[in-house]
């Protein structure tokens, strides 16, 4: 599981409906939430977590998309199966791993060291309370 | 309105602790009590339906003193369980066998009128004239509960009412609950372990932890609002962690559920089979599609 630390800097409400603005290093995250308790306020510290299943990875991207976490990273390691490849990438809001086919990193021919985008849905993301804060 | 004040030195497993609540519970609601056994829940309800002495303190209900013992000059009060207008239904049913249905209710009070009302509240006055031996285990249920109500209780007092019985009987029984407590306005206290009775039931939670009440608080607190913003959350245990490919998939015990869950190195750390999880994910994840009869329904297990 990823996990980001990160301090809230904005908080969007529709009934119980949030959108939740985070920043992390260089980087400003986007949440989508239902329900948010009250101790999660503007300057709270929290972690971002997310499954490596819920990272897509981008080379070169270029056009408009619709996903808000674009998160610009380098490859570190890569732990290759037969379908799927764990990957380790480093980035200025801290390190993840990303899963993804086999098939996709040998088309992109992504190396260690490459620069890649990692892409996160907002809603694919979950905060949770810094433990021991 | 309940105030329970109570003090009681009891023998655990673990040697010797103090069973102490210091609770006020509204008049008409229904109130979970929960918590591992050898708590403190039953004795607590024994305490109020006056099978069980406190050791000291104060127990009033509706402005009447039920119990009082203290170091004060007031003097000491201990109502006999049958001055108590409280109405107790615990796992085992204790029906008379030998007395019908409409019997084991004129036992509890020889209203005949409110008989045939209760009987007809939970949905048994066509089977009146029959014995217990013929009833289905949540029939029996049905009529202690309405024998339990038979002398207009103020409190109704359930131990694990529902915990022997299937899945629907179960849903079942929880909707005449809900009747009866809408329609008679009795307060009523439960103890259960189980959270989907509670987040139905209840509008409140008192965890006993020890003899002490740890958590008061309302189901949505205790079971939806969370640590994290995830929505769905269930406790489980690992039976298995397989290698497959670049991943490792865990299979893991909810409840009578099994699930698999693919996991990557880092959610596998420190995990091996036997540990108590909590499996989640968001709630925009999961999907909801109407139960088929071509579905496996592990309900009829």
């Amino acid at each position: 599981m990823n996990s980001i630390r990160a301090k809230v800097v904005g908080i969007e409400s529709s009934e119980n409906l949030h959108r939740v603005m985070l920043s992390a290093g260089n980087q400003i995250f986007t949440v989508i939430t239902l329900e948010l308790a009250d101790d999660y306020t503007v300057g709270a510290m929290v972690d971002i977590r997310f499954k490596s299943a819920h990272v897509a990875l981008a080379k070169n991207i270029a056009g408009e998309v619709s996903i808000a976490n674009r998160l610009q990273a380098t490859v570190q390691d890569l732990q290759k199966g037969k379908i799927l490849v764990d990957m380790q990438l480093e980035s200025d809001a801290g390190n993840i791993s990303a899963l993804t086919t086999t098939e996709a990193v040998e088309r992109m021919r992504i190396v260690p060291g490459d620069v890649v985008t990692a892409l996160m849905k907002a809603s694919d993301l979950y905060l949770s309370r810094v433990e021991g804060a | 309105m309940i105030v329970a004040s109570l003090k009681k030195q009891l023998e655990g497993a673990g040697g010797t602790f103090m069973l102490e609540t210091d609770v006020t519970i509204e008049r008409g609601g229904i109130t979970a009590i929960a918590g591992p056994s050898g708590s403190g829940k039953t004795t607590f309800l024994r305490m109020l339906a006056g099978l069980t002495s406190p050791d000291e303190g104060l127990l009033e209900v509706g402005g009447e003193v039920w119990f009082r013992k203290d170091t004060g000059k007031k003097k000491q009060v201990n109502l006999k369980p049958q001055q108590r207008r409280v109405g107790v239904v615990f796992q085992g049913y204790a029906l008379f066998p030998h007395m019908t249905v409409l019997g084991n209710l004129l036992y509890a009070s020889r209203d005949r009128e409110m008989a045939e009302k209760l009987l007809n509240l939970v949905g048994l006055l066509q089977l009146k004239h029959a014995r217990p031996a013929n009833l289905s285990g949540g029939q029996k249920q049905r009529v202690a509960l309405a024998r339990a109500l038979m002398q207009r209780p103020r409190i109704l007092l359930l131990d694990e009412p529902l915990s022997a019985l299937d899945e629907s009987m179960k849903t079942l029984l929880q909707d005449e609950l809900l009747k009866v407590n809408k329609e008679l306005g009795v307060t009523i206290l439960i103890v259960t372990h189980d959270s989907s009775e509670m987040y139905k039931l209840c509008d409140r939670v008192l965890l006993f932890e020890m003899g002490r009440i740890a958590a008061d608080t309302s189901p949505r607190k205790l079971f939806v609002e969370r640590q994290t913003t995830q929505k769905f959350a269930f406790k489980g245990e690992i039976l298995e962690i397989r290698a497959v490919d670049a991943v490792y998939i865990a299979v893991v015990a909810i409840g009578n559920n099994l699930v698999e869950v693919v996991i990557d190195s880092d959610e596998k750390e420190g995990l091996q089979s036997g540990d108590s999880v909590i499996v989640g994910t968001k709630a925009f994840n999961p999907t909801v599609r109407k139960f088929a009869p071509k579905d496996f329904d592990i309900s009829r297990l």
